[in-house]
């Protein structure tokens, strides 16, 4: 009894020590031959968990026991495979009769347990990391080792088409929260023995998942290796979701992100094609890549499943879209305000009597009229289903024929925040970086009419020409100009075309990639 | 020292070229062309090709010396002390042509846009450009040179466009006759002018060392040039065929030109072109700017580079300022004799100075670029 108090106080004493355990590779701590060691330590670790859950058992003689964390295995994989094939052991009589642990803890390893995913664990950070992964582990008496099963249970949304990325025609497959079917969509996608998958752990507290993909012989080795830099200067306490990481990816402060992301695994096949690297987090939905260009804003996978002459009219539309959502509100106030004379004579008188009787310039009335879209769009966003209504009748009002009427503001400034908004959604992923530049450009033009607004389009451009996304110029093939790679940037050229040379992003003029 | 970066032939082409199209624009043709408009296309065309001899000692010292720029092959032939005296007068050459540029720019806008324009609410805004675009490096500047590039052609097809049908018909091909009538001083004094917006030779001169090795000034030179001088004759005889007569009275002829474009219902359209010409002006002083930043690299002062440009924008400021309001005939400093005297000293004669040092010495770095 004094020795089994002596052995329960040196386990509780490294327990309740504080000097790195399993925080590095050098202070991993082992696993305990004792029985009784291992599920001290183990319920002093899991003493507050209501979830933690050991199930004691015995097998043929020796004492075992099964721990896991409740609701994160299948209960029935368990008791069938598991306890079932344990408890109607029965060892047989050679190996009974010479008292061979080892032979016994080998015959109950390898004939008795019938696990396809079971391997052996050595420490306890490893044993630690697997049962909140779903992971049950036996421990038996007398071994310095646990066995592991992948019996994970735990409830998953069902895979869904993507809400951000949709297309007409194509898959209709989206990326979920668990790794590990997001990794095996990718690999259905891309039967390749190239493509590899590298994982690691982030966040000090929530120890959460994380892996690279790409493709090897594709890639270019610096923009592998720099990522590979960047993710272990990732120092954070939770990593919940891949946006929370995004910004390691990215270079200094942009207004345009150099890390893009897709809810699509065919999406994401397609740009380790290209020779960029995904990142994917356990828990979100979305997969990072980079290097991330300007031009892949505009770019689908519908482009590519349409005729190509439809491809390229898609992409154009996106364009005048894009350039829509920024300049017209700007364009309209400086035209307003500075530049009448370019507007038709009809027009003019048009636009100077919905105007006069408004209390605001154009110039406050467009950016009030933002803001209050913007207002809108986030209350849509956010408010319960059942509000819906209300908030679309309210919205009805506030920028609708109810404000014009009143005299808060002109009828053609409800058309131009229309349109805008509509614009704003054809592009989802320049959402952000388009709402910011209108407010900018508006107030510019309101200040300087064209010359405001050219002041801002330089300082935009001279802004944007300067980033570089892993050593590929973000305005590429733009600026620098590539004749070649234009085959499908504003035009999606024939498959002829794209078939003729394949092109990776290290590819393009001006990429400071070392191949 | 700013980290090496290399742009192509073709990025360099771009930008020169649109530089150059900047003197065209707002050109002030009327103060030396007289009613005899037309006499100014022939001086084009002879300026295109003197613009080769001025620029053969450049090119030919460049060609000796590939990869690298003019004050190098100052170095490489004259000696460390030689070249750095060479860097401080290029210093000091782009630096007036900034000034003069930013004034000129000022004028026009006055003059051509809004004549109640204050001259700090266009100089000022130009100013902080300036140092934000010079200071994002030289790749950065050639990148959006492309962008501008690209944008000031589509600005001049849409002008050909919406122009080609308000030719002055029957007859309008009369208009470019007789030339000479008025004696050949216009066509002397457009020769001038064309000589005289040529400080670009010297950007080009400085913008070597930025090239990739193996690529020829000389092939550059050829590019833009004759784009140039083939734009600059159409856009001009453009001029002459719709404004005919009145377009000798205006002081910015092109701009009264684009304000008769129409498209559609739209009319009054020379604001909209406008935005091509200031985003011009802006590569233009953005890349004098950091070129005079590269000269006080050459003369040893390559630290804390930021600060530098900085300060080199703060006294072409200042220059403006001064120029503005004690030399206001400084607007058409392209008809100017000193501003000629200037830029030959600066584009053959000081090259041609370089060669003969490094013909003397008998240098040629070309074998080790090849």
């Amino acid at each position: 009894m004094i020795q089994n108090l002596w052995k329960k106080w040196n386990v509780w004493k490294r327990i309740n020590a504080t000097e790195g355990i399993g925080d590095t590779t050098s202070q991993y701590t082992s696993v305990f031959s004792s029985l009784t060691d291992n599920m001290i330590y183990f319920n002093g670790h899991f003493s507050g968990a209501a979830d933690y859950v050991h199930r004691p058992l015995v097998v043929c003689g020796h004492q075992c026991e099964l721990i896991y964390i409740d609701n994160m295995i299948d209960k029935v994989v368990l008791t069938e495979s598991i306890l079932l094939p344990l408890t109607k052991a029965k060892e047989p009589a050679g190996l009974e009769s010479t008292k061979d642990k080892e032979a016994f803890y080998i015959w109950m390893r390898d004939c008795v347990l019938s696990m396809c995913d079971q391997h052996e664990v050595f420490t306890m950070e490893e044993i630690e990391w697997l049962m909140m992964n779903g992971f049950a582990v036996l421990f038996v008496d007398g071994y310095a080792k646990g066995i592991a099963f992948g019996i994970q249970g735990f409830k998953l949304r069902g895979i869904d088409e993507p809400s951000l990325d949709r297309i007409l025609r194509g898959s209709r497959e989206g990326f979920i929260e668990a790794l590990r079917l997001n990794i095996a969509m990718v690999r259905r996608r891309m039967k390749n023995t190239n493509l590899q998958f590298e994982t690691y752990i982030l966040g000090k507290e929530s120890k959460t998942e994380v892996c690279l993909v790409y493709l090897k012989g594709v890639v270019a080795d610096s923009i592998l290796t720099q990522v590979r830099k960047r993710l272990k200067t990732i120092d954070m306490e939770t990593v919940l979701s891949s946006g929370m990481i995004q910004p390691f990816f990215e270079e200094k402060f942009q207004l345009f992100s150099s890390v893009g992301y897709t809810e699509r695994p065919d999406t994401l096949c397609a740009k380790l094609n290209e020779g960029r690297v995904g990142i994917m987090v356990d828990g979100t939905p979305m997969a990072l890549f980079v290097p991330y260009l300007f031009i892949d804003n505009f770019a689908s996978m519908d482009d590519y499943a349409v005729s190509f002459f439809y491809g390229t009219f898609t992409r154009i539309l996106k364009y005048i879209a894009t350039f829509i959502s920024i300049f017209l509100p700007a364009l309209y106030v400086a035209i307003g305000s500075f530049h009448q004379e370019i507007l038709p004579t009809p027009l003019l008188y048009t636009l100077a009597q919905s105007e006069q009787n408004t209390p605001f310039s154009l110039t406050v009335e467009a950016i009030l009229m933002q803001i209050i879209y913007e207002i809108l769009r986030e209350a849509g966003l956010r408010a319960p289903r059942q509000f819906g209504s209300s908030l679309n009748i309210v919205g009805a009002f506030l920028i609708g024929q109810a404000a014009v009427s009143a005299g808060l503001i002109g009828a053609p400034m409800v058309i131009i925040v229309s349109l805008t908004a509509t614009t704003s959604l054809v592009v989802p992923t320049l959402y952000e970086p388009c709402v910011i530049l209108r407010f900018v450009y508006i107030i510019l033009a309101g200040m300087a009419g064209f010359y405001g607004i050219t002041i801002g389009f330089a300082f935009f451009f001279l802004m944007t020409c300067s980033i570089k996304s892993y050593g590929v110029p973000y305005l590429s093939p733009y600026a620098p100009f590539d004749l070649f790679a234009m085959r499908d940037a504003v035009v999606r050229s024939p498959w002829k075309v794209l078939n003729n040379q394949p092109f990776h992003a290290q590819d393009y003029t001006g990429a400071n990639v070392p191949k | 020292m700013e980290k090496k970066s290399y742009v192509s032939p073709g990025q360099i082409t771009a930008m020169l070229l649109t530089i150059r199209l900047l003197f065209l624009t707002p050109h002030l043709i009327s103060l030396h062309a007289g009613h005899s408009l037309q006499d100014i296309l022939p001086a084009v065309i002879v300026a295109y090709f003197l613009n080769f001899l001025l620029a053969a000692p450049m090119l030919l010292l460049l060609n000796r010396h590939q990869g690298k720029d003019l004050i190098e092959c100052a170095d490489a032939s004259l000696g460390n002390g030689t070249s750095k005296v060479i860097a401080l007068l290029y210093f000091l050459y782009l630096g007036l042509y900034n000034i003069l540029v930013q004034n000129w720019f000022c004028s026009f806008f006055i003059d051509a846009v809004n004549s109640a324009t204050n001259s700090y609410a266009i100089l000022i805004p130009l100013f902080v450009i300036i140092i934000y675009g010079a200071c994002k490096g030289f790749e950065s500047i050639s990148r959006f040179a492309t962008i501008v590039f690209i944008l000031f052609f589509i600005m001049i097809i849409l002008l050909l466009c919406t122009l080609i049908p308000s030719i002055s018909t029957p007859g309008g091909i009369h208009l470019f006759f007789p030339l000479f009538y008025n004696g050949p001083n216009i066509f002397l004094k457009e020769i001038l002018n064309q000589m005289n917006s040529n400080s670009e030779i010297i950007a080009l001169g400085i913008c070597m060392s930025f090239v990739k090795s193996g690529h020829k000034s000389s092939s550059i030179f050829f590019k833009y040039n004759s784009f140039a001088h083939i734009v600059i004759f159409i856009l001009l005889a453009l001029c002459v065929a719709v404004l005919g007569p009145f377009g000798s009275v205006q002081n910015f002829p092109l701009q009264t030109m684009a304000s008769e474009s129409v498209i559609s219902v739209f009319e009054r359209l020379d604001s909209l072109y406008n935005m091509s010409w200031v985003l011009t002006t802006i590569l233009h002083t953005v890349l004098y700017t950091f070129l005079q930043a590269q000269c006080l690299t050459k003369m040893g002062l390559n630290r804390h580079r930021k600060i530098a440009i900085t300060i080199i924008a703060v006294l072409n400021f200042l220059g403006v300022l001064v120029v503005r309001t004690f030399i206001p005939e400084s607007t058409n400093f392209t008809a100017n004799n000193y501003i000629s005297v200037i830029n030959l000293f600066a584009i053959l004669i000081l090259p041609f100075i370089i060669l003969m040092g490094d013909l003397f010495k008998g240098r040629s770095t070309k074998h080790e670029m090849a």
